[in-house]
Parts: structure tokens; C-alpha cells; sequence
């Protein structure tokens, strides 16, 4: 009994990495710019599928795959930011968000008219489960993801507590005018978060790759659950996100062992609405 | 500021000015000397993978039918829309096709569509014919302006227990079934009989498709050690089940359903991958005449075998071709009232169109024995049909391993 | 007559997706409440009339609660359950700031479509229910029946636009305009804000979850959870924005729009292999029309009046 729970919450564990990866970006943005990118989820397809075209169409190595996907996403990033986001900044919040919507359904189109109605895969070897004594672990490409989440996890809180673009980062949510009076560059502010954004959500696409198929509705699908973990941790709270992306994880597959299985993906959402019922602004103070 | 409203007024009067144009070329197109039939197919969708093969079926058939003079010397033309295995699409689809393109019959939705569109068809008259609407919920509910030349769903599973217990001895299993409505019946249908055969169910694991991980899920099923897991589920869920299942080393069985065959599937688990999986299709006797002159046909228009659902779809159209030409008129009651009549004996037996045709000019009442089985309908519109077990090899390419016949399963 | 055929099938759908917009607007337009889960209160009033219509249930059916009412019944029945709905849910949520408000409204939709489709002892789950009995189909003919519900249809529109038009030109739609300006200066005014709002959510609930009754009898008789996804959140959200918000015209354009965009995309002959491809440029094009007329034109095709008081008042 006491070996399943362990793999539950290893599973749990690995949920969460993807879901950590998946979200950072959104709250990046939103945080910086204030607005909910509901769009953010499209970005992960994209990462997925450029991850299919390097490594499965053009059968280049993983690494490299992976490096040019997470650089092209990021690119895109900033491109979608660019493009449809930054002309309208000052039309307001509500604005932003539905242009969100749109510029989602447009990335949603778009790959669904590249990459075709089908699920593909991204057919990487599959890794057997560790046995430890006699107990199933995890598998290594599992374990991998678990490393790449905290890896990330660590890269961006020294970046937001030692570098100078991370400090101004912190100081320009909490009061943008003065931050700008301070000297702080929101030009290249603004292209370092969108860059960093679309990274992680390439990340979090080639994980999603990883762990299961590839499907022109995986975006939205993915929307869902980050803005789980955002109302859970707190818009904008990048460290609440972090701990709000296991939680929403472990729930979901230690759970599992406890509620019927069809309600798997409903726990997350209940979450929500426990977590807005008790204190809307999210769990964690910043 | 004017000019822009004036400029935008324009705008909105020309965009309505040439949608009422659109729909006048698409009706003056529709004047001639036709008999209109309307197909609803998943072109795109969970189901893409099929649709387009069964569209060529039904335009092969109908392609047969017309090069033969047609019916009543006037042609077939089909009015295709895609269903996208939608019930809203096929709806719309339906409420253009009918209204507008005037269509007398439809023919091919998946089970949703059909369950969807079936009442204002039959308010409209207009007969709907299937060759891939398995679901188990038309097993009650067809009759006369509802047919379908594939098995019900509750077949399937059948089959599938009958497999598992008789055939591989397996004397308990799991199930993982994704939370839709097809493999659902699929699975119901499964643990009934599989229990009755004397089967033990251990662990019945619902899926919902979408999420980001399923090892959970997939753990749960596997956990009390079962011989056999019977995987109900489309492709992208299975290919996922799959590959966690190597992952995991579970051991056990896995025998899949109907979603799932070689091409596509085996593309996105990985060819090395599926070795020892089995799977279900609905299957014809390929021995009969009809079979093997359709078997022909096929080929040489694709140049490869009929897949999943085909012969059925094929079957279907040249029962309409048949029904109107023993009704004399290009009508859907017409279809209706004889549809029985050229399918199910008494009558001549008759195995393609042309025989049929033929006997119908010299007066004689047909029984249309098809490729895809012996297409008799009972009251609801549904007939017995085979289903086959294959199992993957090496390859990737499926290997028969068990027929069951149209009628050998109770 | 082929046309009027068609332009009365497809003005069905329109009439009801205009309701939903109208009543919309006036959470947007008028009070500025972006509620991203418009769908949810459509599906409420659909599977409510479902419920309270269908026949109790037979033995393979997983639901446990048929009533069989009358089909009056389960219209209204709809709109109370969605006003009920709307008045629990918006007792927690409607002090969300917009951004909040948006992404709870959206999650609640997502979350009831999953409830949908796992109670099946309520809602029987995938499967849904369908045969759903239309109003006086059987005194006519099918042909005269879709003139007729179009007939229905447009009788609705009319009562939904006139009353929350009335609701709005009056003083409490002042108050709305208001809120969505400035609510801090109308609570300094004395006016009660969160009842306000309140009474705006609940009032257009009412609306929508009607809507969904008529979707689910009239038009598609039947209803699953696959139905009512956020893509009917977006097209309603489209055709206010794109239509112009805060006046109700602008609704109905909006709507006429994204119907010209949906049949339009239909009827272009194309070859199949690309008819794949049509759905998902459909797609691109809404969220393109979108996205430009938030950019160039944000105040929507039709703007608003602004209303221009004499002086000395």
C-alpha cells in the first residue's frame, strides 16, 4: 500500500513539474502586464509541435530538437506579444483578456491547419520503470521531467533574486510607474519575460510530448488546468504558482486512489472553487 | 468619423448582398435532373482517420450505380458535409442538406450524428443509412427512416468477452474505457457477458481524454494484477495506455477495441511497440461473392484493402440505389417503404447492383446479399454482423486470429 | 422559395444565439462583467429542460430523474435554474476584479461541463438525452414546423430585446453604465453596487439559461455534454465585442456576422481534402475578426450612443 502511495505521488510529482513549466509563463505575464493571456496554453502545442517537426520529421537528435524548439517558442512568444498584445497595452485589462481569446483561437487554428485534424507522436524510446527492491519507482524519462521542473524551478527563482532584469522584474508588478522612474528598461524587461515565457511553455510542450500525444486541441485543453494552479497560487504570485502546480498535481493523482477514477481531472477544478470560496486572491501571499 | 460609419454600412449591406448570391449559385446549380443524396462523413475529427475511406465507398457505389445508366436514367450526385463527429456539425449538416440541397436520403453519420438528426429526418421523410453507427443506443430506436449495415456496439463487446474468456482463457481482467459514449457501450456490453461467461472484473478505470499525465490512472488498473485489460479507448489514449504499460512492465493482455487498427495508430505508438496488442474490427465473410467482387473493386480504385467500416459503407449506398429503383420514384418514402423489401428475403439473392437492378426490371423481389454480410434488417433498422480479432506483430501489421460470424454470438 | 427555406433554418440558430448575446451584452456592455462562461448558463437551461421533459427513466438509462413535464414547464423551469445558478454562484464571485472574474467564470464552465459528463445519474453523462419533445411539432407538417419555430424564435428575440432594453434605458441601466465607467463614484453616490450587479447577472442568466431550452427543444432535440464547450463562450463574446457593446443592435450584428462567417465557410465549393482544413480556418477567421476590431474599431461596428444630457438639467 505504502508503494502505491509512493508512485502516486511520484506520478503526482512529474504532473506537477509539467504543470510548473506550463504555467510560469502565463504568470510571468501576468504579472508584468496585467492581464490573463488565455492564449498562454496555444504556446505549449506550438513547443510540442516544433518539437515533432525537429526530432521526428527531420529525425534531427534530441538535444538539439529540444534547444531550437524551446528558442523558436520563445521566439514566438515575443512575436504573438509583439504583434497583438503590445499595441494595445493601454486599452485596459478587459481588452487584453479577450483579445487573448482571439489570438488563442488563432494559434489554435493555425496549428490545426499545419499540423491536420490527427494525434501524432512524438516516438521516443520508452524507458522501463526503476525497481527498487522489488518496488516500482519511476522510469528515467519520468524521473527527467521531475529534474527538468526543479532544475527550472531553480534557474528562475536566481533569476528573480539575483539578477538585475529579475529584480526589476519584482519591482515593475508591484508599481510600474515608479519602476519606470527608477530607470528600469520596460522595453527589453518586456522581451526577456514574453522570451521567457514562450520558453518554458516550449518546455512544458515537449514534456506534454513526452508523457503522451500530440493533438491540436492539447493548448486548450492545457488552459484549463494552468489557470487551476494560477487561482490556487495567486495571479502574479510566482512562487505560489510553484507550489500551487504540485499540489494540483498530487491532488489529481493521489486522488485518484481515493475518488473515482472519471473524476480525475474535476479535483483540479474543485480545487478552484474550494480555494475561491475560502480566499479568491489565491492561497499565498506574496 | 462619418466616413468610416458610411464606409462600414457598406461593408455590412455588400458582405449580406453576396450571401444571398452564394446561396442563389448553389441552388441553380442544384436544378437539374438528379437524384440528391446527402452525405454526412467525418472528414476531420477524432474519426479522420476512417472518414475518407468511407466517403469513397459511398462514392464508389454510387459512381457503380450511375456508369449502369443511373436510376431511372437520372444520376446520383452526392452532397457532401463533414460531421466531424459532432452531434451541433451533423445537426447543421443536416438542416442545409435537407432544406436546401434538397437531398431525398442521407447516408454515413457516426452514431451521435445519426442519434441527432434521425427525428427531423424522419419528420422530413428522408431516409438515413449508415455504415459505421455502432452505438448501442440504436439498437431500440431505428425503424423506418433509420438503417445501419454495421453490428451494434453491444455485439462488440461480446465478442471481445467471448475472446478474452474462451479464446485466451484470460479468467479475470481490468478495464480502462475513455469517458465517451461509443467505447462506453462498447465496455458495458464487455462486462456483462464477460461475467456471465464466469469472468471476474477486478478494476473498471474511466479516463477522461485531455490531461496532461494518465500514469495514475493506468496504475489503478493494473494494480490488483490482472491477466487481461480490455482498452476501450481512441487512438491517442491508447497509444498513451500502451506506451505507460511498456513503461511500466505490467504484464497482462491487452486487447483493444474497434478505435484502433494498423496505419495511423501504429504510427503514433510506435511500430516496435505493439507487438501481442489485439484488436477488434467489424468483419465480413471474405468469401462470399459480394466480398470479393467488392474486394476487387476497392483495390483497384485504392489500391489497397478495404479497411474498417468500408464494405458496410459500400453496402449501404447500393441499398439505396436499390430501394429507389424498386420504388420507381427518387423519393425518401419511396426508400423507405422498400428498403425491407430489397435487403431481407423472401426474393432472389442477389449480390451486387447490376443483379439487382437486373432482377428488379424483370419484376422479381430481390434479397441483397452484401460484402459487408447478409444486410437483412430487423424492425429497428439493424443487422447481425461478424466481428475478427487480430493481433499486432512485429510489424505493426495485424494477423487474424479469431472470426466470429454474423449470428454466432448471443 | 429555397432561400427563405434556408435563411429561416439558419436564422433559427442565429435568433437564439442572439438572445444569449443580448442578454450578454448587458453583463459586458452594459456593466462590464467579463464572463468568460456565457456556455454554462446555456447548458444549465438545456439540460434543465431536458430533465424536467424527458420521460422517466427506463432501465438501460443511467440518469435517475425523468419528469415528463410539459414543455412550458421546462422553459421556465430553465430560466429559474439559471437565475438560481447565476444568484449562488454570483454570490462568491461577482466581487472579482475583471481578470478574476473572467477566469472563474470560465473554470465553472469547464467544471460543469465535466459534472455533465460524469453524474450520469442526472445529466446521463455522454450519452445525454435526446428525443426532447418540441413544442406543437405534431399539429403541422415538418415543413411548416421550421417556419413556425422560426416564428417562436423571433417572438423571443423581440421580448428579450425589448425588455432588457427597457431594463437598460431605465434607471437601473443607467446605473450599470455606471458601474462599468466608475464604480467607486456610484458607490460614493449611495448606490448598492454588488446588488446591482447582482440583479444584472441574475436577470441575463434568466435569459440564457431560456435560450438553452429553446436550443435544446427546437432546434437540436437532443442534448450532450460535447454541445456547450467554451467555443460557444468565444462566438457569443465575439459577436458582442465585434458587434459593439452597450447597445443591443450591436448584439444582433454581431451575431449576423459570425452566422455569415460559419455558413459562408460551408457553402464555397471546395474539394474535400480541404474541407478538412475549413474548420480550422473558420476558426482563424473569428479569432482574427476579433482581434482587429478590438484593435482598430474597440468600441465595435455599431458604437454606443452616447447619451448627451441638455444643459441646466
Amino acid at each position: 500500500m505504502v508503494a502505491r502511495l509512493i508512485q502516486h505521488i511520484l506520478f503526482g510529482t512529474v504532473t506537477g513539474s509539467i504543470l510548473v513549466l506550463a504555467s510560469l509563463g502565463f504568470t510571468m505575464v501576468e504579472r508584468l502586464d496585467n492581464f490573463v493571456n488565455i492564449s498562454h496554453g496555444q504556446l505549449l502545442a506550438i513547443g510540442a509541435y516544433f518539437m515533432l517537426l525537429f526530432y521526428n520529421i527531420l529525425g534531427w537528435g534530441f538535444i538539439i530538437s529540444v534547444v531550437l524548439t524551446v528558442f523558436l517558442t520563445a521566439l514566438m512568444g515575443l512575436l504573438v506579444y509583439k504583434v497583438f498584445f503590445k499595441p494595445i497595452l493601454h486599452f485596459g485589462t478587459v481588452t487584453l483578456i479577450i483579445t487573448s481569446a482571439g489570438v488563442g483561437t488563432i494559434l489554435n487554428g493555425a496549428i490545426e491547419y499545419i499540423g491536420g485534424p490527427d494525434a501524432h507522436a512524438l516516438n521516443l524510446p520508452i524507458f522501463k520503470i526503476i525497481k527498487i527492491g522489488g518496488f516500482s519507482l519511476i522510469s528515467k524519462d519520468y524521473f527527467g521531467i521531475i529534474i527538468v521542473g526543479i532544475i527550472s524551478i531553480v534557474i528562475i527563482q536566481l533569476f528573480l533574486q539575483k539578477t538585475k532584469m529579475g529584480k526589476a522584474f519584482r519591482a515593475v508588478s508591484s508599481n510600474r510607474s515608479l519602476a519606470e522612474t527608477k530607470g528600469i528598461n520596460l522595453g527589453s524587461l518586456s522581451t526577456l519575460i514574453w522570451l521567457l515565457a514562450g520558453g518554458t511553455a516550449g518546455l512544458a510542450g515537449i514534456l506534454l510530448g513526452v508523457v503522451g500525444s500530440l493533438t491540436p486541441d492539447m493548448g486548450w485543453n492545457q488552459t484549463m488546468f494552468i489557470m487551476s494552479v494560477a487561482v490556487l497560487g495567486g495571479l502574479g504570485n510566482i512562487y505560489g504558482i510553484m507550489i500551487a502546480s504540485f499540489i494540483v498535481g498530487l491532488t489529481m493523482d493521489v486522488g485518484i486512489l481515493i475518488f473515482p477514477s472519471g473524476y480525475k481531472p474535476a479535483l483540479a477544478f474543485a480545487i478552484i472553487i474550494i480555494a475561491l470560496l475560502i480566499k479568491p486572491e489565491g492561497i499565498f501571499e506574496e | 468619423m462619418k466616413k468610416k460609419e458610411i464606409l462600414k454600412k457598406v461593408v455590412v449591406i455588400s458582405l449580406s448582398i453576396i450571401l444571398v448570391l452564394v446561396i442563389f449559385v448553389g441552388f441553380s446549380l442544384a436544378q437539374e435532373k438528379e437524384i440528391r443524396i446527402g452525405a454526412i462523413v467525418d472528414l476531420s475529427g477524432p474519426l479522420s482517420q476512417f472518414g475518407p475511406d468511407w466517403l469513397k465507398a459511398g462514392e464508389m457505389a454510387a459512381k457503380e450505380i450511375n456508369s449502369l445508366g443511373g436510376l431511372f436514367g437520372q444520376q446520383i450526385k452526392l452532397y457532401v458535409e463533414d460531421g466531424k463527429t459532432d452531434v451541433e456539425e451533423g445537426v447543421k449538416a443536416a438542416k442545409k442538406l435537407i432544406p436546401i440541397n434538397k437531398v431525398i436520403a442521407i447516408y454515413g453519420p457516426t452514431s451521435d450524428i445519426v442519434i441527432g438528426i434521425m427525428d427531423f429526418c424522419a419528420d422530413n421523410k428522408v431516409p438515413v443509412i449508415s455504415g459505421v453507427s455502432g452505438s448501442s443506443r440504436l439498437d431500440k430506436i431505428g425503424g423506418k427512416y433509420q438503417y445501419r449495415t454495421c453490428p451494434s456496439d453491444s455485439y462488440e463487446g461480446v465478442a471481445d468477452a467471448a475472446f478474452a474468456y474462451d479464446e485466451l482463457g484470460l479468467k479475470n481482467v481490468s478495464l480502462i474505457t475513455a469517458d465517451e459514449e461509443g467505447t462506453l457501450s462498447v465496455s458495458g456490453a464487455f462486462k456483462e457477458t464477460y461475467e456471465k461467461l464466469g469472468g471476474k472484473i477486478l478494476k473498471d478505470v474511466l479516463i477522461s481524454p485531455g490531461q496532461a499525465t494518465y500514469m495514475s490512472s493506468i496504475q489503478l488498473a493494473f494494480e490488483p494484477k490482472p491477466e487481461g485489460l480490455l482498452l476501450s479507448a481512441n487512438m491517442d489514449v491508447a497509444a498513451t495506455v500502451i506506451k505507460e504499460w511498456l513503461r511500466a512492465g505490467y504484464g497482462a493482455k491487452i486487447m483493444c477495441g474497434s478505435d484502433i487498427g494498423p496505419g495511423k495508430f501504429v504510427d503514433l505508438v510506435g511500430k516496435k511497440n505493439v507487438e501481442g496488442v489485439y484488436y477488434t474490427t467489424i468483419a465480413s465473410d471474405p468469401n462470399t461473392v459480394s466480398y470479393k467482387s467488392f474486394d476487387m473493386k476497392w483495390r483497384a480504385l485504392t489500391g489497397s484493402e478495404p479497411g474498417y467500416g468500408v464494405p458496410n459503407c459500400y453496402d449501404a449506398m447500393v441499398l439505396y440505389g436499390l430501394a429507389i429503383q424498386a420504388a420507381g420514384k427518387a423519393t425518401g418514402e419511396g426508400i423507405a417503404e422498400n428498403m425491407h423489401k430489397v435487403a431481407n428475403p423472401p426474393g432472389v439473392k442477389v449480390y451486387s447492383f447490376a443483379e439487382g437492378k437486373e432482377q428488379l426490371l424483370l419484376g422479381n423481389d430481390i434479397d441483397y446479399e452484401g460484402a459487408s454480410g447478409p444486410c437483412d434488417f430487423d424492425e429497428y433498422g439493424n443487422v447481425a454482423g461478424g466481428f475478427s480479432k487480430y493481433v499486432f506483430d512485429s510489424n505493426g501489421e495485424g494477423v487474424l486470429v479469431k472470426y466470429y460470424p454474423a449470428g454466432s454470438l448471443k | 422559395m429555397e432561400w427563405m427555406n434556408f435563411l429561416v433554418v439558419m436564422g433559427c440558430l442565429l435568433l437564439i444565439y442572439g438572445i444569449i448575446a443580448v442578454a450578454y451584452n448587458v453583463q459586458y456592455g452594459y456593466t462590464k462583467m467579463v464572463n468568460f462562461g456565457t456556455v454554462a448558463w446555456f447548458a444549465i437551461g438545456a439540460y434543465t429542460y431536458a430533465i424536467l421533459t424527458t420521460h422517466p427513466p427506463l432501465p438501460e438509462d443511467f440518469y435517475r430523474f425523468g419528469f415528463g413535464f410539459p414543455i412550458l414547464v421546462g422553459i421556465i423551469g430553465a430560466g429559474i435554474v439559471s437565475g438560481l445558478v447565476a444568484y449562488l454562484i454570483g454570490l462568491p464571485i461577482l466581487k472579482l476584479k475583471g481578470h478574476y472574474f473572467a477566469i472563474v467564470t470560465f473554470a465553472f464552465a469547464e467544471i460543469l461541463r465535466h459534472m455533465l459528463i460524469n453524474e450520469k445519474w442526472l445529466t446521463n453523462g455522454t450519452v445525454g438525452f435526446f428525443a426532447l419533445r418540441q413544442p406543437w411539432v405534431n399539429l403541422m407538417s415538418a415543413n411548416a414546423y421550421t417556419y413556425f419555430s422560426f416564428f417562436l424564435m423571433v417572438v423571443a428575440l423581440l421580448l428579450t430585446y425589448f425588455l432588457l432594453n427597457k431594463i437598460c434605458k431605465a434607471p437601473f441601466g443607467r446605473v450599470l453604465k455606471g458601474i462599468r465607467e466608475n464604480d467607486t463614484v456610484c458607490l460614493f453616490l449611495g448606490k448598492k453596487v454588488p446588488s446591482f450587479k447582482m440583479k444584472a447577472f441574475v436577470i441575463t442568466s434568466i435569459f440564457m439559461g431560456i435560450a438553452g431550452s429553446l436550443y435544446a427543444s427546437m432546434y437540436m432535440t437532443l442534448v450532450t455534454p460535447s454541445m456547450f464547450t467554451s467555443m460557444v463562450s468565444f462566438l457569443v463574446l465575439f459577436a458582442v465585442v465585434v458587434g459593439g457593446k452597450g447597445n443591443n443592435k450591436g448584439a444582433i450584428l454581431g451575431m449576423f456576422l459570425l452566422m455569415f462567417v460559419d455558413q459562408f465557410t460551408r457553402f464555397i465549393e471546395v474539394p474535400t481534402s480541404f474541407a478538412v482544413r475549413m474548420s480550422s480556418i473558420r476558426g482563424i477567421i473569428y479569432g482574427l475578426l476579433l482581434v482587429m476590431v478590438l484593435r482598430f474599431l474597440p468600441q465595435g461596428i455599431i458604437k454606443e450612443k452616447k447619451v448627451i444630457y441638455p444643459e441646466g438639467r
